[in-house]
């Protein structure tokens, strides 16, 4: 894992955090039975250099990240996107907010099966934990 | 139709019996300090807001149990109809009276101690929670009351119960009693309010689990009803999770995350009776939740 920090939603930071997701023990353990590739959604933050939404589609796999690639929204596939603005990405991936209860507040835009995200709740919130483990320069503080 | 010497030591009636044991009267929860608190609460904290969402909050009680109340006799029926077992249709009956019970509670609060009309409630009644609290439950139980014919009347049941008994009661009621009164109890509110929270949240605990039982009973023999089961969750998902947000207030009275937490943990629970999560509920599970 690179100790240099990235900012998120890049390319070098999709790749740490693919790294980040190998590494888990306790994400592999947790998403023994997740077998859906997942896309998150960062909303366009002109001020802080995404002028456009961006993704983080990660191939994820019974606790494996086969790929994390950024990519335009239009080109999502994953059955599951979860989407939110800049604010509540980055207390998510500080661990101060978990996905699901930023999902539940409404914080987090769903699409795809909430039942089936609902019943793999342990497995999401272990996935948004590792980004915690990213060396991360996040925009608005540099 | 007899009772038989299996459905006499089923779990069913044994939920039966255990309702028998834990009678308990609305009249008599003594509300006597509520209305001093009740005034405090409006002069002290309308700041928080804290009135506005304890109103919020025991009109969804209010409404819910109305609802209940109003939609649980197709159950009886249909289990009749459908041969479903005598041990079920003893153990409605005290459901039935219990729904009606848990509205009499909120009835008698409202007139009491908030000192207003019930019909104040609807206010505070929004899309979310009347679809899936009251219309959306009054359609599946109306269609429940018209299924003809074992094989009709079975995957509307299994419908009805994943609905009442595991999004309603499961993720909503019970969850929201549970959060209520942590809220309350450790401010030292409403001991009355309280108190009401505490016997119903009880009550509410073996409906669930009755539901448990049914959907697992019934998905064990018809493995195309988990489908049934799964559809009806990913359908109301969305507006439980827009009535629990509708709690998030800036200076929230209950504990959004952990009641979220909870939600989560009964809708999981639910599923897993019904053979969704590949795990099995243990026996101490189910008897956990109808103890309590
Ligand atoms: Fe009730
Ligand atoms: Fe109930």
């Amino acid at each position: 894992m690179s100790a240099v920090a990235h900012r998120p939603f890049t390319p070098e930071w999709a790749a740490a955090f693919q790294d980040a997701i190998e590494a888990d023990m306790t994400y592999r353990e947790l998403a023994a039975k997740w077998t859906w590739p997942v896309a998150l959604v960062l909303d366009a933050a002109p001020e802080l250099g995404y002028p456009d939404a961006v993704a983080v589609e990660l191939t994820l796999d019974r606790g494996r990240c086969h790929g994390a690639v950024i990519r335009h929204t239009d080109a999502v596939t994953a059955p599951f996107v979860l989407r939110a603005p800049y604010a509540t990405w980055k207390l998510v991936m500080r661990g101060e907010l978990d996905p699901l209860a930023g999902v539940t507040r409404g914080r987090i835009g769903v699409k795809g099966s909430l039942a089936t995200l609902m019943m793999h709740a342990r497995s999401a919130s272990a996935l948004c934990a590792c980004a915690r483990a990213v060396p991360t320069r996040f925009p608005d503080e540099s | 139709m007899p009772l038989t010497a299996a459905q006499f030591t089923s779990p069913y009636f044994s939920l039966y019996s255990k309702a028998k044991q834990l009678h308990w009267d609305p009249a008599d929860v003594d509300l006597s300090a509520d209305r001093a608190q009740w005034a405090m609460i409006k002069r002290e904290h309308a700041g928080e807001r804290y009135d506005e969402q304890i109103l919020r909050l025991t009109s969804l009680f209010y409404e819910g149990e109305e609802s209940v109340t109003r939609t649980l006799a197709p159950f009886c029926s249909a289990v009749s109809r459908a041969g479903l077992g005598v041990d079920k249709e003893l153990f409605l009956t005290t459901q039935l009276y219990e729904e009606a019970k848990h509205f009499d509670f909120f009835a008698r609060y409202f007139a009491e101690v908030f000192e207003v009309d019930g019909a104040i409630t609807r206010q505070y009644i929004t899309p979310a929670p009347q679809a899936v609290l009251i219309a959306d439950l009054e359609e599946v139980t109306e269609r429940l009351r018209r299924a003809e014919g074992r094989d009709r009347i079975i995957p509307v049941f299994a419908e009805s119960v994943t609905h009442y008994m595991g999004v309603v009661e499961a993720m909503l009621a019970r969850t929201g009693y549970v959060g209520a009164h942590d809220a309350l109890a450790t401010r030292g509110w409403l001991p009355g309010l309280q108190e009401g929270f505490r016997l119903v949240k009880r009550d509410e605990g073996r409906h669930v689990t009755f539901g448990m039982r049914c959907i697992a009973e019934l998905t064990a023999e018809r493995p195309e009803l988990r489908e049934v089961v799964s559809a009806t969750f990913e359908r109301h998902l969305p507006n439980v999770l827009a009535t629990v947000a509708e709690f998030d207030y800036p200076q929230p009275l209950v504990d959004i995350d952990k009641l979220s937490a909870y939600a989560l943990a009964q809708y999981q629970r639910f599923a897993a009776a019904a053979g969704l999560g590949g795990e099995v509920l243990s026996e101490a599970e189910y008897a956990e939740e109808g103890d309590r």
